[in-house]
């Protein structure tokens, strides 16, 4: 069965569409690149698998089931906003998840923040931007869930940070699970991709095996993406 | 999970009220001295001024309690916190129930403290009597005592603010199915299924009117309240409260459960 | 037992391929010596910044052609058959030859005036 599905999937808000008839396939045990300009559907896409958007039509299934309770227990959602209540401090806030998530390990999260040299008592209100994101990332990453979904987890940062929040990735999710990376900076994040979905104006273009598309194209996923989307 | 949310949303709602709780109850504290102290003309100023101040004290908590319900609901389930509440791993129905719960608790304890407030800093044999003055024949009619009546009295006056509160929620959730200018129609629902409730309950009271002349009077003439009016007013408004309150419950959970668009 | 290296890598050429290549040529180069034991795939695909399934691709490939082997239970192994990895180092040195034989004829050298470069450089050094 396959880890996620999504069945003629559209979704308009008024008269404005902004994904058309997505037919998508996520299988188990891979890391998958939703790629696509700004504005293209990418997080549309991912907010409705999320159910904080309601599709206009279609379906979406996660282990052959419509979401719900049953898909919030296993996919660990990143969204590209700060989400936590910010009058909270950072222990609190470990302790909500430890209550919500199951799967949550609530001692690998503290040691990875303790590794950023964060005060745990620290009010989440008196953080950087920078900080909060790397709190948000390192509490995702540290549900042993089986589909990770990452939205613009690069977006606007500096190299060592890019670098920090690959190797979090690439660490710490969990042997056998996938994780949907969606990104507009193929060329930071294709050398650890399996697959690569590309979206333009609310359709899915392409999906395929990455070292497959480079054989075939005999260049990057970047190039390929560059010369799809001439941008 | 539903105490788990219970946890938090009451801890978040009382911790925004503790302030005005302790203000309220200080002040009627101070009131209560400044007054006990013998009169003189600045004493007796400043014991107005702190009587002014638990009174403003009271009506804060009632606006803040119903404020900071209403600004928690749209932060927490449609705003950005709502990116980690729907995707917490529990159903639409705990997560509504849950605010539900909380704004009931929070305003039956707000009431508590106002009634408290009220108690701390007035209370004295005369202004029971003036009470007791207004209230005694109602009883006597009744064949029921004060404080019976007292209770009824502030349960209508609970279910008013449950019932606006309410209508609130159910604002917040039609307004935030539009597309655009969510906030503006949040309000104006709100609004117009408060106002629908309260045409339906002038309704419900006229419809006894057909079988009751001394309300129907009410409806026509300029006559003063009777006596034998207040207890059926007062029941049939705990009625129709006490419905209004399912019915919105239910239509605003289906409407809830159909899904949300979050910006 | 992790250890600690840093690829860079190539995006125009598949990953698992670039991996294979310096696998092998840890391997021939005595920096995995033999008979040792590889890390797990995916310990050994995060100490590169690898994706696990493209390290367990390489490996499966380093397999294919003998260099590495599977024990059942304990993992895998760097092949004990030294007359194997020499026979891959002999081979990857015969390519890279090639390589720098070509090169140095398109500018123009043939096969005996490349040498004599080779040998008159070699001895400076």
């Amino acid at each position: 069965m396959n880890l996620l599905e999504c069945i003629n999937l559209c979704k308009s808000y008024g008269n404005k569409e902004v994904l058309k008839d997505i037919n998508l396939t996520i299988p188990k045990g891979k890391i998958i690149g939703l790629l696509g300009k700004n504005g293209t559907g990418k997080t549309t896409l991912i907010k409705l698998i999320n159910d904080l958007l309601t599709p206009s039509s279609g379906k979406i299934l996660v282990n052959g089931k419509e979401i719900g309770c049953e898909s919030k227990k296993i996919i660990s959602y990143l969204p590209e906003r700060t989400y936590l209540d910010k009058s909270m401090t950072i222990d609190k806030v470990i302790k909500y998840f430890e209550d919500f998530y199951d799967n949550f390990n609530s001692n690998k999260a503290k040691k990875l923040l303790i590794d950023l040299d964060l005060d745990l008592s620290q009010k989440i209100s008196k953080m950087s931007k920078g900080m909060q994101e790397k709190l948000q990332l390192v509490l995702v990453m540290s549900r042993e869930a089986d589909l990770y979904i990452l939205d613009e987890p690069l977006g606007g940062v500096d190299p060592a940070t890019r670098d920090y929040i690959l190797d979090t990735i690439l660490t710490n999710f969990k042997d056998g699970a996938s994780v949907i990376i969606s990104t507009h900076l193929i060329s930071d994040i294709e050398r650890i991709l399996d697959e690569v979905i590309f979206i333009d104006k609310g359709r899915i273009m392409l999906q395929s095996d990455c070292d497959e598309l480079r054989n075939k194209e005999n260049s990057s996923i970047d190039e390929v993406f560059r010369r799809m989307f001439k941008c | 999970m539903l105490k788990k949310l219970l946890k938090y949303d009451l801890k978040s709602m009382f911790k925004g009220l503790f302030i005005f709780y302790s203000l309220s109850l200080f002040f009627g504290v101070l009131t209560r001295i400044f007054f006990s102290i013998e009169a003189s003309f600045i004493m007796n100023i400043i014991a107005k001024v702190c009587s002014g101040v638990s009174i403003s004290m009271i009506f804060n908590i009632l606006i803040n309690n119903l404020m900071r319900l209403w600004g928690r609901f749209k932060q927490n389930l449609y705003g950005d916190e709502s990116y980690l509440t729907h995707t917490l791993p529990v159903d639409k129905k705990t997560l509504y129930l849950s605010k539900i719960l909380t704004a009931i608790i929070t305003l039956f304890v707000s009431i508590i403290v106002i009634s408290l407030t009220l108690f701390i800093a007035y209370y004295s044999k005369e202004n029971i009597e003036i009470i007791k003055t207004i209230l005694l024949p109602v009883a006597d009619a009744y064949n029921s005592t004060i404080i019976k009546i007292l209770f009824a009295i502030l349960f209508v006056f609970f279910l008013e603010f449950a019932n606006i509160l309410q209508s609130g929620y159910t604002g917040i959730i039609i307004g935030h199915r539009k597309n655009n200018n969510k906030t503006g129609f949040s309000v104006l629902f709100g609004f117009v299924v408060y106002m629908i409730t309260q045409i339906i309950s002038l309704l419900m009271i006229f419809i006894t009117g057909l079988f009751n002349s001394d309300i129907m009077n009410l409806f026509f003439t300029n006559e003063i309240i009777n006596i034998n009016m207040i207890k059926v007013i007062i029941y049939i408004a705990i009625i129709i409260y006490t419905i209004s309150l399912f019915v919105i419950y239910f239509v605003n959970l289906k409407l809830f459960k159909k899904g949300v668009n979050v910006d | 037992m992790v250890m600690k290296m840093n690829y860079e890598f190539d995006n125009n050429i598949p990953i698992y391929i670039q991996l294979v290549e310096r696998l092998k040529i840890d391997i021939i180069s005595g920096k995995l010596k033999p008979g040792d034991r590889l890390p797990s795939v995916r310990d050994y695909a995060l100490s590169l910044k690898v994706n696990p399934n493209t390290m367990q691709k390489a490996l499966a490939e380093l397999e294919e052609i003998k260099l590495i082997f599977t024990e059942r239970t304990n993992g895998k192994y760097v092949t004990s058959d030294q007359k194997l990895i020499d026979k891959f180092r002999e081979k990857y040195a015969n390519e890279l030859s090639n390589k720098y034989f070509l090169s140095m004829q398109s500018i123009g050298f043939n096969k005996i005036e490349t040498i004599n470069y080779l040998k008159e450089i070699g001895g400076k050094k």
